[in-house]
């Protein structure tokens, strides 16, 4: 929605309505105690509280005044008429770009007004070479807005969505496909699109940015850079998440699919391979990208299938001392079908949960176990606890992560897996989720 | 133009002084860590990507650095340094304590607080700052600064973070200390001052603003705590904004200079309109001479080039003359294009004015000048290196000479440790700011405001006055002690107990008075003073010896006051060896204390400080010669 008074509400903005004045326009505050200020009127943070106005003053500082102590709103200029917005990201032109990016929300690449201190997001293929130097040297791109939500936001729908795109794209010869995405649930769609593609021909890159671009030292431009490198010369196929190795801006880190994880809040190296070293690095002074394990190959498009279907009735809980079993037979009663279980230690749970356990796998409800310690696998016969818990049927996973092995039971699910199939699959290695190595140098 | 008095008030010389003070509140400005200065061990690096509209009309040398992908390495401490600071977790809330002594200043100051602080980010594309920019709030607009019945207006009072701290540059890397980054800073901008009668003036404006921020005892001292901007102009010229001047007697010099400076280019400006040199013509085409200059001889020409240089040229219209004339001292054209030249990392530039020199001789000047076809009135701006780094530099030098044309451009120049100005960039386009989106608005209510103008620091007089009675000073060295960057040291001196009249003119008079034989007294360290009240506290160092001591370490011979003590053979004598000099001296003038009874004191104690000055303290030598004096005289009698 247009609105003229952005983020104005309650006794700031009757004042402003009152006045008739816009955001935009310049105006002249009297105020009550003596004395004028003038500057132009700025739009309100929304959480910013109502009884304030926000102007910029000449030297472009902003800065705000009390709605009491305003005694007369003159305007002195009306905001000059706005620039038509600017068209919406031109669609792929097909076959031309080597590399697609493909952006599903969040900001890889914006442009400041100091004027109103707006942030546009760019996205054409041409404003990304302005924007990213160094970019255009890489690869010609073809860009596609998919859709645009923010990472929290991000459903199994938006996953079979973007899975059918890319494998549509895969099919098509791109070299690579980038897609970028919000850092939050970055992982979670990783996984997704790993196990939703099956046979990938070539490297799909998801991208993000923990510092926000908008600042001259965010990492979304060679966060994109070492993505699209990797995506245009990575001599290697499958889903990727490409992010800061560290917190200098060196190296870019391209994880496996399913074996990352976002590990801090906000810094540029959050994200890390969990039981393995990343699967390969781009170095950003070069721009080399170089394997630092064994990956499947690039191949053949005829190879790929895509199988974009997941079932929501699948469960993540994580285990706490005293947890009882009712939110089990509450999760059971409402329908699920899978129940991830993250345990402590070794794989868990206390034994007032066994019951709940017991009559959810008797009804089909397939129960495996991850560890909530992150790092490390789950191993069932080391203590009692796990041997009974191995009794009533749940499942070792290994060490699959707890959210990969959610999402993995989800496409199990959609792809139609009854609870023997649930069984033999979950705890099977099918795109690199489980391995049967930890090394001792991670 | 001669290098007599200049006549300030005719020429419309104005000054406005920008006065940037840390605060020393605990903590930095949006986060927990301390506020010490601290090296590594920690370093990691970055680039910044700066969007093109933020580069636009800035400095073609930071857009051509920017360009070439410049890489900054920050080297941290764990206790001055966090997340924050490596810009890899959004800023805390703003510190409160920082925030009330800015509107502690700005009560004083009569400014009007807002009623709400907005955070902005200031574009700063140098590295200095890990988010590529610098987070600012202004807190108050107007007021008045009384110096001497002189009311001074106030225009701005800002709250903003301290930059990282320069540790030099190698090749394409430059270095910086998080340690500084983010220490609060108050920035006051004072309305320009026409200067009456002497850039004296400005300096008393800036001590008075100085001991105004100093008397609410929360802004930090010390080198590097402080640091003025000066914008000067003349009539008829652009504004020159002279940043960083860290000492208030280098103000009075940089007035002085760039009002020489300035009012040169204007003669320069009105000789170029009388030669009928327009701004837009007045620079040719900048071509390749490569081939011309090849045949030079012997020199630094023929030795860039034999290493595979390229020369570029242009042609200036009407500077012949101009670009080398020097009315006064460092004011010289061809200077400026010299600091441009280094700006874009090359040695330097070459024009016809010092011409025929570096090989170049009069039949080689006469093919140049035909080359990039300067006439007789004309100079020929030459400069050396990679081609595309020469053709971009000498671009910001036709560019600069042309400005000149309409007369002294606006631009910013740094200081030089002697009292002139270098030029660094262009003039400065509006900051480009928009808001902090990470941090709400601040709103400053009236009940804080309140509190904060019950509590306003007793006036200066008061505080000199209360200094100069707990300590028994006289009050010009009270008010010396308050005004002094080295006041803490004085107090930790007093604590260790060396007598208050001792510490505080150490700290006061003695520093300044080697600071006029020349000696370089900011490189005595604050641990350097305090090893030396140290000494002198236990009795190691007799007072007397301070300045030697001091005299030692700051011309750099001594690294230590033990060092420099053992080189001068200070090392304090003990009281045996005292006694048994005063014994001898008073053995050998018994006929002297014959004659002049007590009044042999005065004779017998110079003889004695002659032998011990530097390795006894006076008083103790003064209480010994009158004990054993009165004891010879009660023999004799
Ligand atoms: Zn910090």
């Amino acid at each position: 929605m247009e609105d003229e008074l952005s983020g104005y509400r309650g006794p700031a903005r009757e004042l402003l309505l009152r006045a008739g004045a816009r955001v935009g326009d310049e105006v002249e505050l009297a105020l009550s105690d003596g004395g004028s200020i003038s500057g132009t009127l700025m739009p309100r943070y929304e959480h910013a509280d109502d009884s304030h106005v926000t102007l910029k003053l000449g030297n472009g500082y902003n800065i705000g005044i009390s709605v009491s102590r305003i005694s007369e709103i003159r305007i002195s200029r009306r905001r000059a008429p706005q620039p038509s917005p600017e068209p919406a990201p031109a669609r792929a032109q097909p076959g031309r770009g080597e590399v697609l990016v493909l952006g599903t929300g969040g900001t890889i690449a914006s442009r400041i007004d100091y004027r109103t201190g707006a942030v546009t997001p760019v996205f054409r293929p041409e404003d990304l070479y302005s924007r990213v130097p160094g970019l255009y040297e890489i690869a010609r791109l073809d860009t596609e807005l998919l859709f645009n939500v923010l990472s929290e936001n991000m459903t199994p729908d938006h996953w079979s969505a973007l899975a059918e795109r890319v494998g549509r794209a895969a099919a098509k010869g791109y070299r690579g496909i980038v897609v970028t995405h919000g850092t939050d649930t970055m992982h979670y769609t990783a996984a997704a699109l790993s196990f939703a593609l099956e046979g990938l021909p070539v490297p799909v890159i998801l991208v993000g940015a923990q510092r926000s671009s908008d600042r001259p030292s965010s990492d979304a431009y060679t966060n994109l850079k070492g993505a699209v490198a990797a995506a245009a010369r990575g001599d290697f196929s499958g889903v990727y998440v490409a992010m800061h190795r560290s917190l200098s801006d060196l190296e870019i880190a391209i994880h496996r699919g399913v074996r990352v994880r976002k590990n801090h809040t906000s810094r540029r190296d959050a994200f890390q391979s969990i039981n393995s070293g990343p699967a390969a690095v781009v170095d950003l002074r070069t721009m080399e990208v170089k394997k630092l394990e064994e990956l499947p190959p690039r191949s053949d498009p005829g190879s790929l299938r895509v199988k974009p279907r997941f079932d929501r009735r699948a469960f993540l809980l994580k285990y706490f001392p005293g947890m009882d079993g009712s939110i089990v037979d509450a999760l059971v009663d409402a329908g699920y079908r899978a129940l991830i279980l993250e345990g402590t230690g070794l794989g868990h749970v206390g034994r007032q949960l066994q019951g709940s356990i017991a009559r959810a796998i008797e009804e089909g409800v397939f129960v495996g176990m991850t560890s909530q310690c992150i790092w490390g696998s789950v191993r069932m016969t080391v203590y009692e606890t796990g041997r009974d818990l191995l009794r009533l049927g749940v499942v070792p996973l290994g060490d699959m992560l707890s959210e990969v092995a959610l999402v993995k039971a989800m496409w199990l699910l959609g792809q139609g897996a009854g609870p023997e199939d649930m069984r033999s699959l979950m705890p099977s290695n099918l795109r690199g989720e489980i391995s049967e190595r930890r090394r001792i140098v991670a | 133009m001669s290098s007599g008095q200049l006549d300030y008030a005719s020429l419309g010389l104005k000054v406005g002084i920008e006065l940037h003070r840390q605060l020393d509140v605990g903590g930095k400005l949006f986060c927990g860590c301390s506020a010490r200065r601290e090296e590594g061990p920690g370093s990691f690096r970055r680039f910044l990507v700066p969007s093109e509209s933020e580069l636009g009309d800035v400095d073609p040398a930071a857009l051509f650095e920017a360009a070439r992908g410049l890489e900054f390495e920050y080297v941290y401490g764990d206790e001055s340094s966090c997340l924050v600071e490596a810009d890899e977790e959004p800023p805390h809330d703003v510190n409160r304590r920082a925030l009330e002594a800015a509107l502690t200043v700005a009560l004083m100051l009569g400014s009007r607080v807002v009623d709400e602080v907005h955070v902005m980010r200031k574009i700063v594309i140098d590295g200095s700052n890990t988010a590529g920019f610098q987070r600012t709030m202004l807190v108050a607009v107007g007021g008045t600064l009384n110096v001497g019945g002189r009311e001074v207006g106030v225009q701005t009072i800002t709250l903003e973070e301290d930059a990282a701290r320069n540790l030099g540059s190698e090749g394409r890397v430059k270095r910086y200390g998080l340690d500084r980054l983010g220490i609060p800073l108050i920035e006051v901008s004072l309305a320009p001052i026409e200067v009456r009668s002497s850039p004296q003036e400005v300096v008393e404006v800036a001590a008075a603003l100085g001991r105004l921020l100093k008397s609410t005892g929360l802004v930090a001292r010390g080198i590097g705590t402080v640091r003025q901007d000066l914008n000067i102009s003349i009539r008829g010229s652009g504004i020159v904004e002279v940043k960083g001047v860290q000492e208030l007697p280098l103000i009075a010099k940089i007035v002085e200079f760039e009002a020489r400076r300035l009012s040169w280019l204007l003669q320069v400006a009105a000789e170029l309109s009388r030669r009928g040199v327009k701004p837009e013509s007045a620079t040719g085409e900048i071509l390749d001479v490569t081939d011309v200059l090849s045949r030079a001889g012997e020199g630094i020409v023929r030795r860039a080039l034999g290493k595979g240089a390229r020369a570029l040229a242009f042609a200036a219209r009407g500077y012949r003359g101009l670009l080398g004339s020097e009315p006064h001292e460092g004011v010289r054209v061809g200077r400026d294009l010299a600091s441009i030249a280094n700006a874009f990392g090359l040695g330097g530039v070459i024009h016809s004015d010092e011409l025929p020199g570096y090989g170049i001789d009069e039949g080689l000047l006469r093919e140049l000048r035909a080359r990039v076809g300067a006439g007789e009135g004309d100079a020929v701006v030459i400069a050396l290196g990679d081609a595309e780094v020469v053709r971009r530099a000498l671009e910001a030098m036709a560019a600069r000479l042309r400005d000149i044309v309409s007369g002294p451009p606006a631009e910013t120049r740094a200081p030089t440790p002697d009292g002139r100005t270098r030029y660094m960039r262009p003039r400065p386009g509006s900051a480009r700011m928009y808001p902090e989106t990470d941090l709400l608005p601040i709103p400053i209510d009236d009940s804080t405001l309140e509190r904060l103008r019950r509590n306003l620091p007793p006036p200066w007089d008061e505080q000199v006055s209360s200094l100069a009675s707990r300590y028994g000073l006289s009050r010009k060295l009270a008010d010396e002690l308050l005004d002094s960057e080295r006041y803490g040291l004085f107090l930790e001196a007093v604590e260790m107990g060396v007598r208050p009249s001792v510490a505080a003119s150490l700290v006061v008079e003695t520093l300044v008075s080697l600071r006029r034989e020349g000696l370089d007294v900011d490189s005595l360290s604050d641990e350097h003073l305090r090893q030396l009240f140290r000494a002198i506290a236990s009795g190691r160092l007799a007072k007397e010896a301070a300045p030697d001591v001091l005299r030692e370490m700051a011309s750099g011979r001594a690294r230590s006051v033990d060092e420099a003590a053992g080189a001068l053979g200070l090392s304090a004598l003990s009281d045996r060896e005292l006694l048994a000099i005063v014994d001898e001296v008073i053995g050998r003038n018994s006929r002297l204390i014959a004659e002049r009874g007590e009044r042999a004191l005065g004779p017998l104690m110079g003889e004695v400080m002659s032998r011990v000055r530097g390795r006894a303290d006076g008083a103790k030598v003064n209480e010994l010669v009158r004990r054993r004096l009165e004891e010879a005289l009660r023999r004799q009698s």
